[in-house]
């Protein structure tokens, strides 16, 4: 069974409490990529705060994937996540798998973390693990300690995903976030959380890869 | 509140004796730029491929920085793509005499990175890393880039930067134009003087690398120039190994006695690093911490039993004797207790933590930073001595403290100079009157909620500014709205050579414009 974000934790400000302390670009994935203020939570926010009308956030609420990293780095405790869905509502974009997985993530039973060893690169699935942050960041490291795996998280303890789609119309690397993830790291096996992702990675590398799931079966 | 923070003032006031005076309130805040022959520039920036943003959404993002109490848009943005194009840039704004505001992190307090009209240039756009030489220890990095992304590439090869703002969103190209304070300074010094060569792109569009052999007057002048002399687009900096740093902190109730000891541990190079970080006056941690267990058992053998500060347990007692002296102060002792039990797990959160040791000091110091003293307006006054005032300049600016706010912290920290950087120094954070270490204090109100005035806060920061003056200290924040202190710290003859040096780099005194000059 899964625990939802307790009601403590969750985001409760809106976009006018933003103060513009950036932490929030360090961690979003678009940002990485294009170096694009405007197309960050903190571009959108303050855009917002200026008077931005729905429609002038257009490319920024293309280029999101709700991946949610922004969320807990935010000092203000801003809904950026609600924010961006709100958007995406608004100008009737295609629907992105919206909720979360909120479940208790599967590589965290003890039969699959023995099956995980230092060469292994663990890819998280993003939004459930920012969706539950406080939790799953003692929870990752634990495993971390315990197997010497490595994850895809930035010094922030952030997890970066795997696909960042290049929205039409844009210049951009669908790979450049997969390629940053494995960059100088010495990875024998790539285990992914979400089977997606897994095809990122079978594009990018000669590591085998195996999702979570197939872990488990082997397990069983 | 600013009558509830005077209560317990006694004797005479330590506070400048112009400091209620003030500086005349039209000389912090520019006036906005007129708008003359934008279109003209615009059409021509256009003209040479340069993208060019003006709508409301776009300059809104800029309108002030850390410190929330500028406000100023700028006409239009301009992301930094390369040194080309700042150099087509500036040689177009020096034609139609348009102002340019350079941006990195937009970390200032004073205004100095707000535009108040003209172009603002955004240089997050320029925040790759060239090249990690990994033999040599030296990383060659586009300026616009964050410390801490420059951090993350580094990692990967097991590297890290020397020293660094402890902020995540400082940018490399501003802090080679300030400073740069971290709290391994007091070894390492500040982070202006870990840069080997700059590439810079002048005022009037020559793109120039410069280094200590190299153009060494240019390097030395936008070495801790304020964006006043070029742009700084590539930098290449010293690095080190990456070490996780074991941390120790003691405890004081007064700050003299922390202070001399900060001192001591740094002129014995007893320690890798070394600050003090106050709840109050009467709750004073100096940190301490080792690269390696080598360092730290020779400090605990050497320099621990000469410490006078508290360990937890000590500390407690020492506060618990205190307040049952003090019954009437006990909202302060639950505010001290509140504080620490928020703030210290904050520094020692397991997943930055590994066998005692911190992973990621700027991460953790960074986010804490944000999380307990962050908000919508931030004013972080300072002064930077020479070692042997530095003792008052704290305890003074500790009154005007006192006398502004109910609750604010102090930063202290040593900043280990280079004899050979001294002409880097000139009019600068270091003061000139320093040998071997200068020392420097941030003195920033815990603003929380509470609504204080723009006069309140101006006044609060005079009067730190005015005891540096009477100390003959510098500041670290001395431009945008300060810059009316800048004739009374340096002189007139050092300002106004400089100045000469300005008018003949800019003729057009475009580039950021009103920061110093």
């Amino acid at each position: 069974m899964g625990m939802a974000t307790p009601t403590h934790e969750r985001p409760d400000a809106d976009y006018t409490a933003c103060s513009g302390c950036a932490l929030c670009l360090l961690v979003c994935p678009i940002w990485r990529q294009t170096r694009d203020v405007a197309l960050t939570p903190l571009g959108c926010s303050k855009a917002l705060q200026h008077g931005a009308a729905v429609a002038e956030l257009a490319a920024v609420a293309q280029w999101c994937n709700l991946c949610g990293a922004c969320a807990p780095v935010c000092p203000e405790r801003i809904d950026l996540v609600g924010l961006m869905r709100s958007l995406r509502r608004q100008l009737q974009l295609e629907s992105i798998d919206m909720e979360p997985a909120t479940g208790e993530p599967l590589v965290t039973r003890s039969a699959l973390r023995r099956r995980l060893g230092p060469g292994d690169l663990l890819v998280i699935e993003t939004r459930g693990y920012h969706a539950d942050y406080q939790r799953r960041v003692r929870l990752y490291d634990g495993l971390r300690r315990e197997t010497g795996c490595m994850l895809n998280l930035d010094l922030q303890r952030i997890a970066i995903p795997a696909r960042l789609p290049v929205p039409e119309g844009h210049a951009g690397d669908d790979l450049a976030q997969a390629r940053w993830i494995v960059q100088g790291r010495a990875i024998e096996r790539v285990v992914v959380e979400d089977p997606a992702d897994g095809r990122v990675f079978e594009r990018l590398g000669s590591w085998p890869v195996i999702s979570v799931d197939q872990l488990a079966k082997e397990t069983c | 509140m600013t009558q509830s923070a005077s209560i317990g003032i006694a004797g005479v006031c330590p506070v400048g004796p112009d400091s209620l005076l003030g500086i005349s309130r039209q000389q912090t805040n520019p006036s906005r730029w007129n708008g003359a022959n934008w279109a003209d520039f615009a059409s021509a920036i256009r003209e040479c491929g340069i993208e060019l943003r003006e709508a409301r959404t776009s300059t809104g993002i800029f309108a002030t920085d850390a410190g929330g109490t500028a406000y100023g848009l700028p006409h239009g943005v301009v992301r930094a793509r390369s040194a080309a194009q700042i150099s087509q840039l500036l040689k177009t704004a020096q034609a139609h005499r348009v102002p340019v505001t350079v941006r990195g992190g937009g970390l200032t307090t004073e205004g100095e990175s707000v535009a108040f009209g003209g172009v603002l240039l955004d240089m997050t756009g320029m925040s790759r890393v060239v090249a990690i030489d990994a033999a040599a220890l030296q990383v060659r990095t586009e300026a616009g880039i964050f410390w801490h992304s420059l951090a993350e590439e580094l990692r990967r090869c097991g590297l890290d930067y020397l020293s660094a703002p402890l902020n995540l969103t400082s940018s490399v190209g501003g802090t080679l134009g300030v400073g740069g304070i971290d709290v391994n300074s007091a070894r390492l010094g500040c982070s202006a003087d870990q840069a080997l060569a700059l590439q810079v792109v002048t005022p009037t569009g020559e793109i120039v690398e410069c280094s200590d052999t190299e153009n060494p007057e240019l390097f030395r002048r936008v070495i801790l120039g304020y964006g006043q002399f070029g742009v700084i687009t590539e930098a290449t900096l010293k690095i080190r190994p990456y070490t996780p740093l074991k941390m120790h902190y003691f405890h004081y109730d007064s700050l003299r006695p922390a202070i001399e000891d900060l001192q001591m541990l740094d002129r014995n190079d007893a320690s890798d690093y070394s600050g003090i970080l106050t709840i109050m006056d009467c709750a004073v941690n100096l940190l301490v911490a080792f690269d390696s267990a080598e360092r730290e058992a020779a400090f605990k053998a050497a320099w621990l039993p000469r410490l006078r500060g508290h360990g937890e347990f000590g500390f407690a007692l020492c506060m618990l004797r205190r307040y049952a002296l003090r019954p009437w102060k006990l909202a302060e002792a639950w505010y001290l207790w509140q504080r620490k039990r928020d703030l210290f797990p904050e520094l020692q959160r397991p997943e930055y933590m590994r066998d005692g040791a911190m992973l990621d000091r700027t991460v953790v110091f960074s986010r804490a930073v944000w999380k307990f003293w962050g908000g919508r307006q931030m004013v972080i006054p300072d002064l930077a001595t020479a070692a042997n005032k530095f003792v008052a300049a704290v305890e003074r600016g500790n009154a005007v403290c006192r006398k502004y706010f109910p609750r604010y912290t102090l930063y202290c920290v040593g900043i280990k100079l280079r004899p050979e950087h001294r002409e880097h120094y000139e009019m600068s954070c270091i003061p000139a009157d320093a040998e071997g270490w200068a020392y420097g204090c941030e003195f920033e109100p815990v603003v929380g909620s509470t609504v204080y005035s723009r006069d309140h806060f101006q006044a609060f920061k005079n009067a730190i500014y005015d005891v540096g003056v009477d100390l003959g200290a510098s500041y670290y924040r001395f431009g945008g709205m300060m810059k009316g202190y800048i004739r009374r710290v340096f002189g007139n003859a050092l300002v106004d050579r400089h100045l000469a040096m300005k008018r003949q780099a800019d003729p057009a005194m475009i580039l950021n414009r009103d920061v110093i000059f």
